[in-house]
């Protein structure tokens, strides 16, 4: 944790709301990372993020100074995952999301979402060619289906699952290298 | 397994997975590796999805206002037992007049809520007025002043200034310039239509069980109280949210979101059809579908968006009719039943998905001018509780009444005049008909002479018998003199079907007008159509590119036609259709479904359009006339290989087409220009340049193949057609 992240969280604890507000605006990126991967649309991601984020600001005072701060918040959002997994029907859907949540849960630990981790992969995005540019546009920002990003690129629906397997790949090297750096 | 795997988690996320292949990506997921694989792709998509958005200020300040609501609610609770526990203070005399004065002012609070009109019956009241402030009452503009009172149906529209209108209860409309609305009430509950533009709302809290609604073309959006800003155009509806959270649904395709303070949500009448390449500015869906004039589209039932509600890699479309082996090689000798079909659509999950892709499908056509369609009834069933054309004329009464339905009985599949009897008798009463101002609903058989006059004369009387006045506007394969000796009698008016292949089209469509005229049947319904080449029976008509259909509209408006018929919207069996589509190959098909705008607008208005945009449209088949022979035989127009640009230009320019090498180029004046070359084999390539400027540059998407053969047994003689604009390419 940044030293003025950890200035905001005091602020915050103190009853700063306008530190709170930079507090979310900074950690948004890495707790929505987190929930989105667990949620089955994105809307539930947005939302139980919010939840989080407000549930942290009622608890600030249970938070400890020695813990990563959105560390903290990921812990109070998967809780609250539990508790819609438990009451959710068990369809086969819903079967499918627990078990990649669940398996998501076993990996957190290898390989984190800081938010440096978010920053390297912004760069890496800008530094991609133009035409793996658009696709990560299209796909990840605009969050265009497979469907019609099949459609707009002329690509049948494997050619396109494949293409972003390895614009996913370059991007990993890409921020490993970084990570690697002096 | 993993090139599978990995294409099967970008569909679960998009929350896109079929029933089949839900079962296989759970079974994958069995093998931990898979699983483990599955994770990792899960989280890295969700990680980019994070680092591409850039929201994250907005979602702070959403965070920081349910902080804000959720610490109101407990201070006001603390308040309450607060209160509740205080020992109760000695009364006095000054304690009972505050007492009084403050149920008296309840009273007043409370009279103004469920009251909230003034004695004269206002809605509202207008608090600006300029002379560039228009009120319609009753269709009459009437005068406008400072402080006038509103009333329920009562229209505002602005041109270049401001105007501001107020409730009651403190409610404020502010409206922008070139906005048009209309106030109503419903049960108490205030309602507000806007038309177009963009209005800002700042709207104190409403009673309970009755918010506010302001309903767009696209979308309701349902106000408890709130200040938000709403702005809508032909393309979508925007919504923008200051305070408080306002719920918005849309019309078109159903669901509804909630949007909270400090964010916007847009409602697109088609997303991958968005920021047209049009020429013109479109009227606003509401002045389309107020047009007294109307242009049909001829709607054929078995060919709708989808057939099964699946991916279009799997669908219908795809595996039986695209494909030369579908429904077990039935079409092989054709090399399969099409070769278009429509936009693939998204499955839908939850809700009728054939009603949502009718809404659909009536949204694409408003937004090209069409403001109906002829609803081609195969059967009686089609007017059963769940048959067809019940299921279109709910879906046009969502979107909107005024969208209307044209009965069209097809004789060639109809039996006799007894089945369009009881198709009327089942139906007459739907809001969403299409029926004359005098209110006689209309009727038009399509191969109408299949039935004799005196046999439909005894129809409509006995229909009349039942109180159903009937408007009978029968059509025919080809309108000759003695069928209309034969039928005017019992007609209103006559209409003849489009031919794309006739050698002078307009000297025809000017004689069928006069002969019509002359008759005693009125009014004459005109056709046009774009192009046909009909696989099965190997049936083709030289349309030339785009001058078939653009004659046949320039016709329908010279001869100052009663009403259009688009023959067809969506046949993709004889590429007739102007709603766009594609091929397996990708190949585009939207020249048609753009250039419909221009005319459409130009026989609503009666004025041809002014050219807002530079817009280049192109036309050109794959396959040479040559490839056709022997098995295909036309008549009326010689085939034409060629490629056409069709340039509609705002200024002079010049445009070029290339092709093998070879570049061709035309100075063109502004305005409408149509420049053909020889088809060569190749991509074409098609540019617009301006003062040295490339302005638009833009490749065919449709390969024309060599002539020297097939090279596979499918032949295929559709005009494929693209449209590209400065702004964006189709």
């Amino acid at each position: 944790m940044t030293p003025r992240l950890a200035e905001l969280v005091a602020q915050a604890r103190g009853g700063d709301r306008a530190a709170f507000d930079a507090v979310v605006e900074t950690c948004w990126g890495e707790v929505f990372a987190f929930t989105a991967a667990r949620s089955a649309t994105m809307e539930e991601a947005d939302e139980l993020t919010q939840e989080a984020f407000v549930a942290a600001w009622f608890a600030l005072g249970r938070y400890e100074e020695r813990e990563i701060f959105a560390a903290w918040v990921k812990g109070i959002a998967r809780n609250m995952l539990r508790r819609r997994h438990e009451v959710r029907a068990t369809t086969d859907l819903a079967v499918v999301a627990e078990m990649i949540a669940e398996r998501l849960d076993q990996d957190d630990g290898a390989a984190e979402d800081t938010k440096d981790r978010l920053d390297r992969l912004r760069k890496c995005l800008d530094r991609l060619p133009r035409h793996l540019r658009l696709l990560a546009t299209k796909r990840f920002a605009e969050d265009l289906p497979l469907s019609l990003l099949c459609q707009h690129l002329h690509r049948t629906r494997a050619s396109v699952a494949n293409a972003l397997t390895r614009l996913r790949a370059s991007l990993r090297d890409c921020v490993e290298r970084q990570e690697a750096a002096p | 397994m993993s090139e599978r795997l990995d294409e099967l988690v970008q569909v679960y996320i998009d929350g896109a997975l079929s029933p089949t292949e839900l079962a296989e990506f759970q079974a994958a997921l069995a093998e931990p590796v898979l699983l483990a694989r599955t994770a990792t792709q899960v989280r890295e998509h969700q990680l980019l999805r994070a680092a591409c958005r850039t929201d994250a200020a907005v979602r702070a300040r959403q965070v920081g206002a349910v902080i804000d609501q959720r610490h109101r609610w407990k201070i006001s609770t603390r308040r309450l037992r607060s209160i509740r526990t205080r020992t109760r203070p000695r009364t006095s005399w000054r304690w009972w007049m505050s007492v009084a004065a403050m149920i008296m002012v309840g009273a007043i609070l409370a009279l103004s809520e469920v009251v909230p009109k003034a004695d004269d019956g206002r809605l509202a009241t207008l608090n600006t007025a300029t002379a560039k402030v228009w009120i319609y009452r009753g269709g009459d503009q009437i005068a406008t002043q400072v402080g006038m009172g509103l009333f329920p149906q009562d229209e505002i529209e602005t041109a270049d200034e401001v105007a501001e209108l107020s409730y009651p209860d403190g409610s404020r409309i502010r409206l922008l310039a070139e906005t048009r609305i209309r106030l109503w009430e419903d049960g108490g509950a205030k309602r507000l239509h806007l038309g177009n533009g963009e209005i800002h709302n700042e709207i104190a809290v409403q009673p309970e069980g009755r918010p506010l609604v302001i309903d767009t073309f696209h979308s309701l959006i349902t106000v408890v109280g709130t200040v938000f800003d709403v702005t809508t155009a032909e393309a979508g509806t925007h919504l923008a949210v200051a305070s408080g959270r306002v719920r918005f649904s849309d019309r078109l395709i159903g669901g509804t979101i909630e949007v909270s303070a400090g964010s916007s949500a847009d409602i697109k009448l088609q997303p991958e059809l968005e920021d047209a390449c049009l020429p013109i500015r479109m009227p606003s869906p509401d002045m389309v579908l107020n047009a007294p004039k109307k242009v049909f589209a001829h709607y054929f039932p078995p060919l709708p968006l989808s057939m099964d509600n699946r991916p279009a890699t799997e669908d219908y479309y795809t595996t039986q009719y695209l494909s030369p082996h579908g429904e077990n090689d039935k079409f092989l000798s054709i090399g399969g039943m099409l070769r278009a079909r429509p936009l693939p659509v998204r499955p839908l999950v939850a809700g009728d998905w054939q009603e949502r892709n009718l809404r659909l499908e009536i949204g694409r056509a408003i937004s090209r001018g069409i403001n109906g369609f002829a609803f081609d009834i195969m059967s009686v069933e089609d007017a059963a509780a769940d048959g067809k054309l019940r299921r279109m004329l709910t879906a046009a009464q969502t979107v909107d009444p005024r969208f209307a339905i044209l009965l069209q009985p097809d004789m060639g599949s109809l039996p006799d005049a007894q089945a369009v009897e009881r198709i009327v008798l089942a139906v007459h009463g739907h809001p969403s008909l299409y029926h004359l101002p005098d209110g006689r609903l209309v009727l038009t058989p399509h191969a109408a002479d299949r039935i004799e006059p005196a046999i439909w004369s005894a129809m409509l009387h006995r229909l009349r018998g039942q109180g159903i006045r009937i408007a009978f506007l029968p059509v025919f394969g080809s309108l000759d003199q003695d069928l209309i000796d034969h039928y005017a009698g019992i007609s209103d008016g006559l209409g003849e079907a489009g031919n794309p292949g006739l050698v002078d089209l307009p000297a025809r469509v000017k004689t069928v007008a006069a002969r019509v005229r002359a008759s005693s049947a009125l009014l004459f319904s005109a056709s046009v159509m774009p192009q046909v080449f009909r696989p099965l029976g190997n049936v083709f008509s030289e349309a030339c590119g785009s001058l078939a259909y653009r004659e046949a509209w320039k016709s329908a408006i010279e001869t100052q036609a009663d009403m259009v018929r688009i023959v067809t919207w969506n046949d993709y069996g004889d590429a007739s259709n102007v709603a766009p589509a594609t091929s397996l190959a990708g190949d585009s098909g939207t020249g048609f479904y753009n250039l419909t705008s221009y005319y459409a607008t130009w026989f609503q208005t009666g004025n041809p359009p002014e050219i807002t945009k530079d817009v280049v449209y192109y036309f050109y088949r794959k396959h040479a006339s040559s490839l056709a022979k022997p098995t295909v035989t036309w008549a009326g127009r010689a085939p034409v290989d060629q490629i056409e640009l069709l340039a509609f230009l705002r200024a002079p320019g010049t445009v070029t087409i290339s092709i093998g090498g070879e570049t061709r180029s035309m100075e063109a004046p502004a305005g409408i220009t149509s420049f053909c070359i020889p088809s060569l084999a190749g991509v074409p390539q098609f540019r617009l340049l301006r003062q040295g400027v490339t302005l638009i540059d833009v490749s065919g998407k449709t390969r024309i193949q060599p002539t020297g053969g097939l090279p596979s047994d499918t032949l295929d003689l559709t005009y494929w057609s693209g449209s590209a604009s400065a702004l964006r390419l189709r």
